[in-house]
């Protein structure tokens, strides 16, 4: 197909696009537009207004929105990945959790540079993200699952150290993340100048990136570097997006949307792609932000315009996703020394091993003033003992539950990257809860309970009905799970930005804690974890079907897409049911199937349980260091395990041997 | 007032309807997971045995001290039973935003709720209400009725103080970030004490349950009187005072520009007595002291 077939409709879609901008910001400066040209002497709070914050903020909404499509476009066409963005990449989150480190720890480094410390973070978290990837296959997806994961948690401990430094600030400082909200001229004229290094660099790749897009040999015939090129560009692109975040905060897909939707409407080559990009995200991002204000009134400025971006940039993530080829490459398994248990034996030790640490952690704690004290000579042994048994046996249970759903999805996605962090029902739970909190008068444990329940089966149904017709094709289900993660994560930080005192609440309870754990709620979820790892045990013979390929598992007689979904199910339900008790970010589900797998367990039933036991023992820890680890503060153990859990997990990729 | 509620509780107390726990005998280890609370019972001479975030009530509270002796308990949210439990309370208070942790305090300790912010809209009657039944518990109900007579007395001297004084309106403010601020109005406890004092508030335009609205300050120029004095209340983020001095927005704002904007130290805001009482002598002190 050539351009000459599809003529590039770019320019008269920017055309249209900066129509529907003026439109749209002519409202917010129309009436002052007179008074800013007059030379006024008397006092008139709307021409003040309108020359140090309307304006400011449509030329910081221009400036981020460019910049961030630039980057985005560079990443796309470096990486050939057309999933591939600032956001998508962990290059913003990166930047962010930097920022709030800095500022916490080190306020030096941040009045010394704000941008030298975001760009620090990004180049990190890229580089953690290129480092994940770097041994097994460079597909789009396996690309953008490590991003995402690596986002998340960046987001995850951004959120962690906010709610143990400023309890009654947080929520702004949080959520105010990704607001273009201006003061005076000194952020946009700032950016101006810091932005124009890398867009002129950004100039000069465009002759380079066309010889690369014809293919690295003929960049090579021609006297340039493929891989040299391809880091100078990523470098530029983070530098691009760490800027923006270091000036406003994370602002999510602009970075992806408009190079899709510059593609789309026709922009072929390098130059064109790059061009229309940027300009289409400039007037993409002054259109959303505009709207915003528009809509949300007086709300305007606490409705951080980032969390909007998401909102409408998610659904792209879903679009997109359909016209994805299916670029599932098989999953690279090193040379694991294989161990073989009696099946008796691996289902005793699974049991004894977590059952073990229980013990522990149920008598070892701290007396009023700190002191550790083991329970038999605290004062009140009964109550401690009361106390901290509903909690641990969730932990355990959780942990047991994230890691079966874990593995069920790495295996069937082929993806060892997959986690019931990005399946989406996690946050589903999560937004049940927060309408909960916002629709009962007066909340009680229950009642919200089913809430989040009925949230997760919501968006697990939704998930389903959407790859219904796909067979649930395992990297959809993923994707599709990541795009809902993102899409809730907005609306539950737009629910949280109008600074409702309850929003605190909602962010306890998004950071997993097993705080809100009774008798009766333990029990049940124990039980689940019996019930629902048996039936896991019973359908583990079709994932070792099923990862012989669909034509193989087919003609053995397995109902591919059925016995998919179903599995899809158990492990959604898992998953709902882990979230309730710890919440819906720790990655256990994520860690405990590699270091099951690097155990030697790797035949299905093996791993299950391996799996489990082991996510149950990793919970127990950190719910342990979660309750006594910052006295007499209680820490939510779902962030700790994530915390800790995910370098650990990070060291267990790199170590692992190569393909031979 | 305080009698006709005395003579009410008795009455509702004989015919079982009391909403106070019934104890055996008064409460003397009590663990508050409320600031305003915590600052009733030290007034009354009864400091709780435990505090939530009692490492931040330097912050928030300031007066009265809180005696090193109190134990931390926790975020308030999520506060640490265990150690609630070892403290082996009588009686825990919360509030209608903590209260939703009662199942789990209920083991532990009889529950009390310490309610000021309700439909009423009236925080400071109620805080002299909630002080009479704190008294009640702890077995102190005189001690409870000299203490709110000597606050009246306090509340008259401070008007009179201030009667024969020039009384520009006052916009009370916390800020929220560098272009936002919480401004406390109708149904706040500050409405109250300015109400008993004889003050006048510049914000006159309606607040939430808890008695503020959360505005930009363009909000505040365009609404508030011109010659309103503008008071922001301790703790203010690091970030919040430079940009604010080089912010234009904030610079021509005629309330900075008159130099009649002033930082006062934090006063609890959602408080009880002691803190009306605190805000009440920091305003006076300030009216008396820019007319000189």
């Amino acid at each position: 197909m050539s351009a000459a077939v599809h003529p590039n409709r770019a320019p008269l879609l920017s055309i249209t696009l900066a129509i529907g901008a003026a439109l749209l910001g002519w409202p917010l400066i129309s009436e002052v537009l007179p008074t800013l040209v007059q030379k006024s002497v008397v006092y008139d709070v709307e021409r003040v207004i309108a020359l140090y914050a309307t304006l400011p903020r449509m030329a910081s909404a221009l400036l981020c929105g460019a910049a961030l499509s630039l980057s985005g476009v560079l990443l796309q066409i470096a990486l050939r990945n057309p999933l591939a963005s600032p956001t998508t990449l962990g290059v913003s989150a990166g930047a962010h959790l930097a920022l709030v480190l800095a500022s916490l720890l080190a306020p030096a480094f941040i009045a010394f540079s704000r941008d030298a410390v975001a760009l620090v973070g990004s180049l990190i978290a890229a580089g953690l993200v290129f480092g994940l990837v770097s041994r097994r296959d460079f597909s789009p997806v396996t690309l953008v699952l490590a991003g995402l994961v690596v986002s998340l948690y960046c987001g995850a401990a951004a959120t962690l150290l906010v709610l143990l430094n400023d309890r009654y600030l947080a929520s702004l400082f949080i959520w105010g993340a990704g607001s273009l909200s201006q003061q005076d001229w000194s952020i946009p004229l700032g950016l101006l100048w810091k932005l124009a290094i890398p867009m002129f660099a950004a100039g000069f790749l465009i002759r380079p990136l066309t010889l690369l897009s014809a293919g690295d040999e003929a960049a090579q015939s021609l006297g340039a570097s493929p891989a040299r090129l391809r880091l100078l560009t990523v470098l530029v692109a983070v530098a691009l997006a760490a800027f923006v975040t270091s000036a406003v905060g994370v602002i999510g897909f602009i970075g992806l949307a408009a190079p899709v939707i510059a593609r789309m409407s026709g922009a072929r080559t390098v130059q064109s792609q790059i061009i229309w990009s940027t300009l289409i995200g400039a007037l993409l991002l002054f259109t959303t932000d505009n709207a915003v204000q528009l809509a949300a009134g007086t709300l305007a400025d606490f409705v951080p315009t980032g969390a909007v971006t998401a909102l409408f940039g998610s659904p792209l993530l879903l679009i997109l996703l359909r016209k994805t080829k299916s670029l599932q490459a098989p999953a690279k398994h090193g040379e694991i020394k294989r161990v073989f248990w009696p099946f008796s034996v691996l289902l005793a030790a699974a049991i004894i091993v977590p059952l073990a640490l229980v013990f522990l952690s149920l008598l070892v704690g701290r007396d009023t003033m700190g002191s550790w004290e083991v329970l038999f000579a605290s004062s009140t042994p009964d109550l401690l003992i009361e106390l901290r048994t509903p909690r641990v046996f969730s932990a355990a249970a959780a942990g047991a539950l994230l890691a079966v759903a874990g593995v069920l999805l790495q295996r069937l996605s082929g993806n060892d990257m997959a986690s019931p962090e990005v399946l989406g029902v996690s946050s589903g739970a999560m937004l049940g809860l927060a309408f909960g909190l916002f629709l009962l008068a007066s909340p009680q444990t229950g009642p919200l309970i089913a809430f989040a329940a009925l949230g997760a089966f919501a968006i697990m149904g939704l998930i389903l009905l959407l790859n219904r017709k796909s067979g649930f094709q395992a990297e959809r289900m993923v994707l599709a799970g990541i795009a809902f993660t993102a899409l809730l994560d907005a609306l539950v930080g737009a629910l949280a930005a109008t600074g409702d005192l309850r929003s605190l609440l909602l962010l306890r309870w998004m950071s997993g804690t097993t705080y809100g754990a009774t008798f009766d709620s333990a029990l049940i979820l124990c039980g689940l974890t019996v019930l629902l790892l048996g039936i896991a045990l019973i359908l583990v013979r079709w994932v070792g079907v099923l990862e012989l390929g669909p034509g193989a598992a087919g003609s053995l007689g397995l109902p591919v897409s059925r016995a998919r979904g179903l599995l899809f199910c158990l492990a959604g339900l898992m998953t709902a049911a882990a979230t309730l008790a710890v919440g819906p970010l720790s990655f256990i589900g994520l860690m405990a199937p590699h270091i099951a797998r690097h155990l030697g367990f790797v035949k299905p039933s093996d791993q299950i349980l391996a799996a489990a036991s082991a996510g149950a023992c990793l919970m127990v820890i950190a719910d342990w260091i979660g309750r006594h680890g910052y006295f007499p503060y209680d820490m939510p153990s779902g962030l700790i395990s994530a915390l800790v859990g995910t370098p650990f997990l990070m060291l267990l990729l790199a170590r692992r041997p190569t393909e031979s | 007032m305080s009698i006709d509620r005395r003579s009410f509780l008795a009455g509702a107390a004989a015919l079982g309807l009391s909403s106070l726990p019934s104890l055996s005998a008064s409460a003397s280890r009590i663990v508050s997971l409320d600031y305003a609370a915590a600052e009733t019972l030290i007034s009354l001479g009864l400091p709780p045995v435990g505090v939530q975030s009692s490492d931040h009530w330097n912050r928030w509270v300031v007066e009265p001290e809180l005696p090193v002796s109190v134990a931390n308990v926790g975020q308030d949210l999520a506060v640490n039973l265990e150690v609630i439990a070892a403290l082996k309370p009588d009686l825990i208070i919360t509030t209608p935003y903590t209260d939703m942790l009662r199942n789990r305090l209920a083991p532990i300790a009889p529950v009390h709720m310490v309610s000021v912010y309700d439909q009423s809209g009236t925080p400071l009657k109620n805080a002299y209400e909630e002080t009479l039944n704190l008294g009640e518990l702890t077995g102190m109900p005189d001690q409870a009725e000299i203490f709110l007579k000597t606050a009246d007395t306090d509340f008259s001297l401070l008007r009179d103080r201030l009667a024969q004084r020039k009384r520009p309106p006052v916009a009370l403010v916390n800020f929220m970030d560098d272009r936002h601020v919480r401004v406390y109005g109708q149904s706040s406890l500050y409405q109250d004490v300015l109400d008993r004092i004889g003050l006048e508030n510049a914000w006159t335009r309606p607040t939430n349950y808890w008695g503020f609205a959360t505005v930009g300050l363009e909000e505040l120029a365009r609404h508030a009187p011109e010659n309103m004095h503008l008071i922001a209340f301790e703790p203010i983020v690091d970030e919040i005072k430079p940009t604010l001095a080089s912010s234009p927005i904030w610079r021509t704002m005629p309330v900075v520009q008159n130099e009649n904007y002033k930082v006062f130290p934090a006063v609890l805001t959602f408080g009880m007595v002691p803190s009306a009482l605190r805000f009440g002598n920091l305003i006076a002190n300030y009216m008396e002291g820019f007319e000189a």
